[in-house]
């Protein structure tokens, strides 16, 4: 079985890839295929899919493709992931202090899987905040 | 030993000490020795009790009406008896006004006379007619004689100047409401900007930067959330509906 990034289309597919998930978190990257970040960011996502495929999806959504959601949801980096479930969207405080989203390509797979890992468990127990297992701030990237 | 003026005055009043009049009569002889009061000449004064009481002229009450009577008419002015009320009235031959008073007197009415027919009925105000004491100025000169010029000149100053004062209230009330119409902070009155309506400014749906919610602050602005897909796809549809 074989777990490969799916391509969302249009609003009404990214709606319903949400929709339909009952009990996992759904991950979608926003951004370009062509873009080195999202490129980097799709790598680690691809790495990880099949290790977290009972607790999360992921899907790929291109915001040129898809602008629908660009201005609600703030799209402006080139690399967006953001996470919900049971169709809420559920925050992650990083420590970077914009807790909608990460907006920017992770190094580490299990830095990754600790952070769907935590939005799994928060979003079951009904948190629509959760807080990441790793900082973000520059004093730690830095 | 003499009392102080003020008490024998006072004593005096009661009954309780004689005065010795002829010191006091010589003082205001030629005021008590008329009889009214001093100040009948003054057309802004009323007699008081004290008046009456003091130069004891119950019946000079009218004197300011008797003294005006006794004053020369402006040209033109005559005056005229009137047979259905057995009264006489002024009437100035040239503009063909009327007044009840003496015309010198402040107190007069110089007004239009009722037309014959029964139309004009409501009486004019002295301001609206050009009053005879309105005029050049050798005729105010003729107008004053035997008056003080002060007198005259300032019935008439009072009545021009409470004209002007409420043009100039009119004026300041337009002025008001025009400044009201535009706050001199708004940015419409200082610079080319368009004026600005009620709504203006507020975020619209429709041109809203983000789907979270604007309006939470404080501890809150951290944990607003976006809307799901689903949401967005209906806002963006009401937005261009």
């Amino acid at each position: 079985m074989s777990y490969v990034l799916q391509h969302l289309h249009n609003g009404w597919q990214v709606d319903q890839a949400i929709l339909v998930e009952e009990d996992k978190a759904v991950v979608i990257r926003f951004g370009h295929d062509w873009d080195p970040q999202c490129m980097k960011m799709d790598e680690i996502l691809y790495g990880i899919a099949d290790k977290v495929k009972n607790f999360a999806v992921f899907y790929v959504v291109d915001i040129s493709e898809v602008p629908d959601f660009n201005k609600m949801y703030e799209l402006y980096d080139p690399c967006t992931v953001m996470f919900f479930y049971r169709n809420k969207h559920i925050m992650i405080d990083l420590g970077t202090g914009n807790n909608n989203k990460i907006n920017w390509a992770l190094e580490d797979k299990q830095e990754m899987i600790d952070i769907v890992e935590t939005v799994y468990r928060g979003a079951r127990k009904g948190r629509g905040l959760v807080i990441s297992p790793k900082d973000y701030s520059t004093k730690y990237r830095y | 030993m003499p009392l102080p003026a003020a008490l024998q005055a006072r004593l005096a009043k009661r009954g309780l000490i004689k005065t010795d009049e002829p010191e006091k009569e010589n003082t205001d002889a030629n005021q008590v020795s008329s009889g009214k009061c001093p100040n009948t000449s003054n057309p802004y004064h009323e007699c008081s009790e004290y008046c009456r009481k003091r130069w004891g002229s119950p019946a000079e009450t009218n004197t300011n009406e008797a003294h005006y009577q006794q004053m020369m008419l402006p040209p033109g002015w005559f005056l005229v008896p009137d047979n259905t009320s057995g009264a006489s009235y002024y009437w100035n031959t040239m503009t063909n006004q009327v007044s009840w008073l003496h015309p010198l007197n402040p107190k007069a009415q110089i007004t239009n006379p009722v037309m014959s027919d029964g139309r004009g009925h409501e009486v004019m105000p002295n301001t609206a007619i050009p009053s005879p004491l309105v005029g050049s100025d050798e005729r105010e000169q003729v107008l004053n004689i035997g008056k003080h010029p002060s007198l005259v000149k300032g019935s008439q100053k009072k009545m021009q100047a409470a004209v002007k004062r409420k043009q100039q209230e009119q004026e300041a009330r337009a002025r008001k409401k025009k400044m009201d119409d535009l706050d001199p902070l708004d940015p419409a009155a200082y610079s080319d900007v368009p004026r600005g309506t009620w709504s203006t400014g507020l975020v619209d749906k429709g041109d809203a930067k983000t789907g979270v919610d604007t309006t939470a602050n404080g501890p809150l602005f951290q944990q607003r959330p976006y809307p799901s897909p689903g949401e967005v796809l209906r806002r963006n549809a009401a937005i261009k509906s």
